[in-house]
């Protein structure tokens, strides 16, 4: 998609994740999905017609959520399951100490069921609250500039989970629902 | 400072300091004036340390509204202090009517400071306080009986320099002591000079275990010149040789200077060997040297002004002077925002954190041949900073702590509040109030027990008329009692009341469905339903059943504190509710244990013990899992099954956690038990954050994040399961 456009350079999916000092590594990522974000286009439309959203995978297929939302994006860790829950929250991390619930996006909206591998990462989100959670995807792949008009808000699912649709060329991303997405239903 | 500030206009900012400062102070002197009043309504004398507290409380007054130029109140403050003063010097009676004046001041005062708060700062006028001093001063002028015409104090014998040093108010507690009838020793010790602070502060401890240390004075004589020598004077009501064995101290040398008579009270005690009768001049002692000694003594009332620290030379910790030390103490205290020291407390639980892995790196290092050296060294850095660690977090454990003293005083003042309201005759026994706590527990702390206190008033405490009836004392009593066990701190409230009726709480139990009609219950478990929501929410069991509302809400309160509510009553003869917490919720301990490769950590305060059992030892009844406990049935749960987790092979070995919620017992079965480690439980964040059975998360020093088990509803599951089977 837009990568060159932007000349965006994604950290390369090999690194050997047994090893390497984990707590280091947690906002590589996402710093340089920022340098990333900072460094567009000269050219660009006006600021205020501008929205801003990082993409990433699942089960081959293009998803966003607003970057204001993105707290930071961390590699594969060991998840800690947690009994009595939905299948869809796969267990909770600790981040720096901080406890978060890590959500399994694939089972979350209904795709089939996959292991992590060694692109997989974990977005953390912040609420309005304060509160992080976590979301599992498959890859992180880019940070996109859309004008609004780019955005449909027709076309979404039944779940609702789905907020809109953004159309770059003859693709389309969805951008979730951020509440919607990590509603897990009152299951205890 | 003060003196130039403006009057009735303190610096708009500082006036709340003086606000803060000055409530804290009256909310002090109201808890001590309510125990003054008792014991004005009961005794002929007040308890010396009581008149002390609110002496220094009254000059810290004295001081504050001098510091803020507000004359009015500074004025009053002084009079209430001449007034204590007066009390404790044994000039001023108990029962002269200016004591009595010293409620309606400190409600003067807070209404004055209310006043402030109110307008922002203004100073209030001075005409109520002037009224007040007024009448105060009136008071103090009726004239109190003088002593005994014989001097007492004379006939002592011992070097009558010594007696000359003493200041008016320690001669005035030897008189009081030599009234009661009380042997009057005078303990001589000889210290090595460097270390004689420790020495004489054992010295004067061991002596006020058995006794009141009157005074400490250096003592004269030819001692070598690195040594020195020091006389204690004091009153026991312990004879010489069991003071001796008391004491148990090889270098101290006891002499009886005034034997204690038999018999009635009001006489002066014989003198030992009755020394040459030395002249003490009773009512204003004048300055005197003290004999041999160049630290000159000041003939100050200790407290007076500023002047106070002259009354004892420099590092002489005297025993006398306890007063003294407080008065400092005041100074040196600094206010902390809770805030900033649970800032401190994650700072330093992030540091547990990653001590454990340093931990865990050095035991792999340790491991590989190639490394082990390094791994070797880095083990040892790392007990070294495990143990600075330790000290450490105790230290910041340490100052979160406060006496529960605080909640214990609002406890004194609802009583009373109830009393007046209630017109029924109740004393509320306090004991411990010096057990400390974490603040933060303190302050949750307060709810409940009010709650506790006012039901015992309300509901338990029969009237007058009624307890005539049944043989008890027409004054009912509700005794709190705290103490430290271990890492957890005990409060029971039991009243001597008509404690609970089971039937009735039976009855009404089943009418709102709480219980089936046919259950068996023990009184322990009809008991435990007081606790009920559904229960105790309803208006006519407090009627009824003589318990009160939100018995369910001290329950809730007590659990969110990681505590435990008992309760025990026997019908006519009075209820005993019992809170069990932990000192502090900041770090606790926690015992690690493994179910299907899974790790979860259980806090150790509810782990009575763990057991290693076979599995053909575990018994089944109507398909629930028991194990014989020393003759006791247990019921146990597999924490695998709970929590849908694969369960281990059926004939390996299994281990038992007994846990203890309240009266409750629960064997949960585990694989593994994987030791002991301090953690900090943060909460879970994310979509679900209440999952039972789980009361948060920790990390363990791997980055791995570890479920804490919720016992309370772990235990409350299974109770109910085997209720509804």
């Amino acid at each position: 998609m837009s990568r060159e456009a932007y000349g965006v350079e994604l950290e390369p999916a090999e690194p050997d994740p047994k090893e390497e000092g984990r707590a280091a590594s947690h906002d590589l990522d996402w710093e340089r999905l920022a340098r990333a974000a900072a460094s567009g286009p000269q050219d660009r439309e006006d600021a205020a017609l501008l929205r801003e959203f990082l993409t990433f995978q699942l089960a081959g297929d293009p998803y966003a959520v607003p970057v204001e939302r993105v707290r930071e994006i961390v590699r594969m860790r060991p998840v800690t399951p947690v009994p009595r829950v939905p299948a869809a929250l796969r267990g909770v991390i600790s981040l720096r100490g901080e406890i978060v619930e890590v959500v399994d996006l694939r089972l979350q909206l209904g795709l089939t069921a996959a292991e992590p591998t060694r692109t997989s990462r974990i977005i953390v989100l912040h609420g309005d609250d304060g509160k992080m959670s976590g979301l599992l995807v498959d890859a992180v792949t880019d940070v996109l500039r859309v004008t609004e008009e780019a955005i449909r808000s027709d076309g979404q699912g039944e779940s609702g989970r789905v907020a809109a649709l953004c159309v770059r060329g003859d693709q389309f991303i969805s951008v979730l629902d951020f509440e919607r997405v990590l509603d897990l239903g009152d299951e205890l | 400072m003060a003196a130039r500030r403006p009057k009735n206009r303190p610096r708009s900012k500082a006036y709340r300091e003086f606000v803060s400062e000055a409530e804290e102070i009256l909310e002090r002197m109201r808890g001590d004036l309510a125990d003054l009043a008792d014991q004005r309504a009961t005794r002929d004398e007040a308890e010396p340390d009581l008149v002390n507290r609110l002496f220094r409380s009254a000059h810290s007054l004295k001081g504050l509204a001098g510091m803020f130029g507000l004359d009015g109140m500074s004025q009053l403050a002084h009079h209430l202090e001449d007034v204590l003063d007066g009390l404790r010097l044994g000039r001023v009676p108990l029962s002269s009517p200016a004591v009595g004046l010293l409620d309606e001041a400190v409600t003067v005062f807070s209404t004055l400071t209310q006043e402030m708060s109110e307008s922002a700062g203004t100073a209030p006028s001075d005409s109520v306080a002037a009224a007040l001093v007024a009448r105060i001063e009136a008071a103090v002028r009726s004239p109190a009986d003088s002593p005994g015409t014989t001097d007492p104090v004379a006939r002592l014998a011992v070097d009558p320099a010594l007696l000359r040093a003493l200041t008016e108010y320690e001669e005035h507690r030897l008189r009081e002591n030599m009234r009661r009838g009380r042997r009057i020793v005078l303990v001589e010790a000889t210290f090595e000079i460097l270390s004689f602070e420790e020495g004489l502060a054992e010295l004067t401890k061991s002596v006020r275990e058995v006794g009141e240390v009157l005074s400490t004075l250096p003592a004269p004589g030819d001692t070598p010149e690195s040594q020195i020598r020091f006389s204690l004077l004091a009153a026991t009501d312990l004879d010489e040789l069991a003071l001796e064995s008391a004491l148990d101290l090889p270098n101290a040398r006891i002499r009886t200077v005034a034997a204690p008579v038999s018999g009635e009270d009001g006489r002066g005690p014989e003198a030992a060997t009755p020394a040459s009768p030395p002249k003490v001049t009773h009512a204003e002692s004048a300055p005197v040297e003290r004999s041999g000694q160049n630290d000159s003594h000041s003939g100050d009332r200790p407290g007076d002004g500023e002047s106070a620290d002259s009354v004892h030379g420099p590092g002489e910790p005297a025993g006398g002077a306890s007063e003294l030390e407080s008065l400092k103490s005041i100074s040196d205290t600094v206010r902390v925002d809770i805030k900033k020291l649970d800032e401190l407390m994650n700072l330093v639980g992030e540091l547990v954190i990653q001590r454990s892995a340093i931990a865990g790196i050095a035991a792999r290092l340790c491991a590989d041949p190639a490394t082990a050296r390094v791994g070797t060294e880095l083990s040892k850095l790392h007990k070294g900073l495990d143990r600075k660690l330790q000290e450490l977090q105790s230290g910041v454990l340490e100052v979160r702590m406060v006496p529960l003293r605080q909640v214990f005083e609002k406890l004194s003042r609802v009583a009373r509040r109830l009393r007046r309201d209630l017109a029924k005759e109740v004393r509320l026994e306090i004991k411990g109030a010096d057990t400390e706590l974490d603040k933060l527990l303190v302050e949750e702390l307060v709810d409940p027990l009010v709650h506790l206190v006012r039901n015992a008033f309300d509901h338990a405490i029969e009237s007058p008329a009624e307890r005539e009836r049944t043989g008890k004392p027409p004054t009912g009593t509700i005794r709190i009692e705290a103490s430290q066990r271990g890492n957890h701190v005990v409060i029971e409230v039991a009243d001597d009341g008509r404690g609970i009726d089971p039937a009735v709480v039976r009855a009404r139990a089943e009418a709102s469905g709480l219980v089936s009609p046919g259950e068996v219950l023990s009184q322990r478990e009809t008991l435990e339903l007081i606790f009920s929501p559904g229960l105790s929410t309803r208006e006519e069991v407090t009627e009824t059943s003589g318990r009160g509302v939100g018995m369910d809400v001290v329950r809730a309160n007590l659990t969110a504190l990681g505590g435990l509510v008992d309760v025990d009553s026997t019908i006519g003869r009075g209820t005993r509710i019992t809170l069990t917490l932990p000192i502090t919720l900041a770090i606790i301990q926690a015992l690690i244990v493994g179910v299907a490769g899974q790790r979860f950590a259980i806090p150790l305060t509810s782990v009575l013990e763990t057991l290693l059992v076979e599995p053909g030892s575990i018994q089944r009844s109507e398909g629930r899992e028991m194990l014989n406990l020393r003759g006791h049935p247990l019921t146990l749960r597999r924490l695998a099954r709970e929590f849908g987790l694969p369960e281990a092979s059926s004939d390996a070995k299994l281990y038992v956690v007994v846990l203890g919620f309240g009266d409750s017992r629960l064997g949960l079965l585990v694989d593994r038990l994987d030791g002991q480690q301090d953690t900090v439980i943060k909460p879970i964040q994310g979509p679900i954050q209440n999952v039972r059975g789980v009361t948060g998360a920790t990390e363990l020093g791997d980055q791995a994040a570890v479920l804490v088990l919720d016992v309370s509803a772990l235990v409350d599951d299974a109770v109910r399961r085997r209720e509804a089977a």
